[in-house]
């Protein structure tokens, strides 16, 4: 299994003993990140990484407009140059740009949405997508009924805020605009969206690329992963809205359960499986 | 001279054969599986197949919806169902999913294979992807403004459909779960409980910032005041969105549509007073707000999302006409909302009819005369002022 976590800080990488590998991104091309790294910053931790036999996967998931598409091939450019692990993304500019210089094989498939059924893996690795992250739609029974020959390619989040709404607008800013508030608080990072007739509180991000909206409880498939572990070759812990000591909790706790067979005693209702036990129909 | 396709939606039969007499190119519709819009009725395949022999007799296109995010199960009976869409001449299918189109060209399929919105294409990178896979053509996500479709259309030269009129996601299409995790209705294989316009208040931590509504709502598409300019950069096909609309809706945008682009093809040129005319006609069936939303490169972020719009439903539409007039001008109506005799009327029909006057006379089917017609969806035998033909709409002038 590998163990890939997201980090606060470059520091964070020497704590992060089971993680095989380190996620990171640059806001300018990332959506959902726990922190934005610049390229320094990047170079540092693959410079770190290589020193702990780690790899560092970044993520390229905004969607792209043409007048990015220069910024995006630089930017791949020098990930390539750095010897970057892995290219999480979800246009398929990001692959199709990566294709001119060779770099594509590096390129996993990672979208909130697409990924959720078996058909599709196989067609995505068909067409040359090596590796990809199935989306939180996946119910148990797909996962376990995933064929040998995918268990190399796929992967899951398994533990960690999820995201449900991504808009282009700017919602809280158009609401602050509207009402007069205070512009402090689209720094504020600890924002929600309670919908009037329920009680759950929905984390929320803005920034230049949009808006994004998030589940109120944090994904967790913990008590599951001894099933899944069987069926996938890696594993994400996204530590977003969380910290670092949440994050190596619970990447320790994976690699405790799947290695050692070892539990952790925690209540998981404050938790959710997302649609991993249950279907979610159309009427 | 150029022009490029009139696409429009059709929930079920007869909505397709108003899309079409009323000047749509083309008309998309789901069938009973892999379609987005479950609420829709949606056509069996013997459906289909009138629908493609009507519209192939009127010189027009079908495209069939085949573009939801599948789970496993929904594969099942994809090969027979694309095989049976291919045996009677679908013209091109809507899809999402990548596996959809490999098994299509496995299976040797006659029909043409369009990207969906669902996929959120932004840039011609995306398109030379989808390309790359034997696509034939993508519909672009409706985040782009006119510039940025003016040059993927350049760069690419790949025929692309842009989104001219109807309702929003006002999130990337196929990429919002809210109503999947908020009502366990899929969005994504057309449940969609629009969640994203119900009220939301804004807190931070435990507390409510403010008591104002939070709107992710957006506004609807209105694209009349963009119409030359994407007639100028040669997008292929103008899509117009809602297969849950009313024939009469569909009649009347259509129509409107139909003369924009006829009339630029005409004469390379549109008044504004040609302009206000159109949307003034096009008001007549809409309860939303309207925007060009992001056609316009100028919007700011203010003025995307509803303010404090609610949906006022319109009873100007009185009547659907099921005969042609006979030798004295009686028509046989279908009641829609309240009339009177000697109510102010104005009537759209195929081919451009438009004309106004006065109820004349109502008889009910008994042949008794009536003042006030006041049963939905009661048939009536109606004296107007000059003919009409069958399938034209009466509304309250």
């Amino acid at each position: 299994m590998e163990y890939i976590a997201t980090i606060f800080d470059l520091n964070d990488i020497f704590q992060l003993n089971h993680a095989n590998t380190i996620l990171v991104g640059h806001d300018r091309f990332a959506v959902r990140l726990t922190k934005s790294f610049n390229r320094t910053e990047i170079k540092k931790i693959k410079k770190i990484c290589d020193s702990l036999n780690k790899k560092v996967y970044v993520l390229v998931n905004k969607i792209f407009y043409d007048e990015e598409l220069e910024q995006l091939k630089n930017y791949l450019q020098f990930l390539k140059n750095i010897d970057i692990n892995g290219i999480l993304f979800s246009d398929f500019s990001v692959f199709e740009t990566a294709k001119a210089f060779h770099f594509e094989n590096r390129c996993i498939f990672y979208h909130e949405t697409l990924l959720r059924n078996i058909q599709d893996c196989l067609s995505y690795k068909k067409i040359g997508i090596s590796k990809m992250v199935m989306t939180k739609d996946m119910h148990l029974n797909e996962i376990l009924n995933l064929p040998e020959s995918l268990i190399n390619h796929v992967g899951l989040v398994v533990q960690g805020y999820f995201p449900i709404y991504y808009t282009k607008r700017k919602p809280l800013k158009n609401h602050i605009k509207k009402y007069h508030l205070d512009q402090s608080l689209l720094d504020n990072k600890n924002l929600y969206l309670k919908e009037a007739t329920r009680n759950e509180l929905y984390p929320l991000k803005e920034n230049q690329n949009g808006m994004i909206l998030f589940y109120h409880q944090p994904l967790s498939y913990y008590q599951f992963i001894d099933k899944i572990s069987k069926k996938i070759s890696f594993i994400i812990i996204d530590g977003i809205f969380s910290d670092f000591a949440t994050v190596k909790k619970w990447l320790d706790a994976y690699y405790h359960k799947i290695e050692n067979n070892q539990d952790i005693h925690e209540n998981f209702d404050s938790f959710s499986t997302a649609f991993l036990l249950k279907k979610v129909g159309v009427k | 001279m150029y022009k490029p396709e009139l696409l429009a939606p059709a929930g079920d039969l007869q909505r397709l054969k108003i899309a079409i007499l009323y000047g749509a190119d083309a008309v998309f519709i789901g069938g009973k599986i892999f379609s987005l819009r479950a609420k829709a009725n949606n056509f069996t395949i013997e459906d289909i197949k009138e629908g493609v022999l009507f519209a192939h007799q009127h010189h027009a296109k079908v495209y069939v919806t085949v573009n939801i995010i599948p789970e496993e199960e929904d594969f099942t009976a994809l090969n027979d169902y694309l095989l049976a869409l291919d045996e009677i001449h679908v013209d091109a299918i809507i899809i999402s999913s990548i596996t959809v189109l490999l098994i299509a060209k496995n299976l040797h399929c006659h029909f043409e294979i369009h990207m969906s919105t669902q996929l959120s294409i932004t840039n011609q990178k995306a398109i030379q992807f989808y390309k790359n896979l034997g696509a034939d053509r993508v519909v672009l996500a409706r985040e782009l403004n006119i510039n940025q479709i003016r040059e993927m259309k350049n760069a690419t030269h790949f025929p692309i459909e842009v989104f001219i009129h109807g309702g929003m996601c006002s999130s990337y299409s196929g990429r919002c779960n809210l109503s999947n995790f908020m009502s366990n209705r899929d969005a994504n294989k057309g449940g969609c409980a629009h969640s994203c316009r119900w009220i939301y208040h804004l807190y931070d931590q435990h507390q409510l910032l403010d008591s104002n509504e939070f709107t992710l709502a957006s506004y609807d598409l209105m694209a009349v005041d963009y119409i030359t300019q994407l007639m100028d950069a040669k997008v292929d096909s103008f899509k117009i969105e809602g297969r849950m609309k009313s024939a009469y809706y569909i009649a009347n945008v259509v129509r409107i549509y139909r003369q924009i682009i006829d009339n630029y093809s005409m004469h390379q040129s549109m008044t504004q007073k040609q302009r206000r005319h159109f949307k003034k006609e096009i008001l007549k069936t809409e309860n939303r707000s309207l925007s060009a939303v992001f056609l316009n490169k100028n919007l700011l972020h203010e003025g995307i999302l509803l303010q404090n719009g609610k949906e006022q439903p319109s009873q100007s539409f009185i009547g659907f006409v099921l005969t042609d007039s006979d030798s004295k001008n009686y028509v046989l109506v279908q009641q829609r909302n309240y009339f009177e005799v000697n109510a102010n009327i104005e009537i759209i029909g195929p081919h451009n009819f438009q004309k106004s006057g006065k109820i004349l006379k109502i008889f009910d089917m008994d042949g008794q005369v009536i003042s006030v017609a006041n049963h939905a969806t009661q048939l009536l035998k109606v004296k107007l002022p000059f003919k009409v033909v069958e399938n034209s709409f009466i509304r309250l002038k």
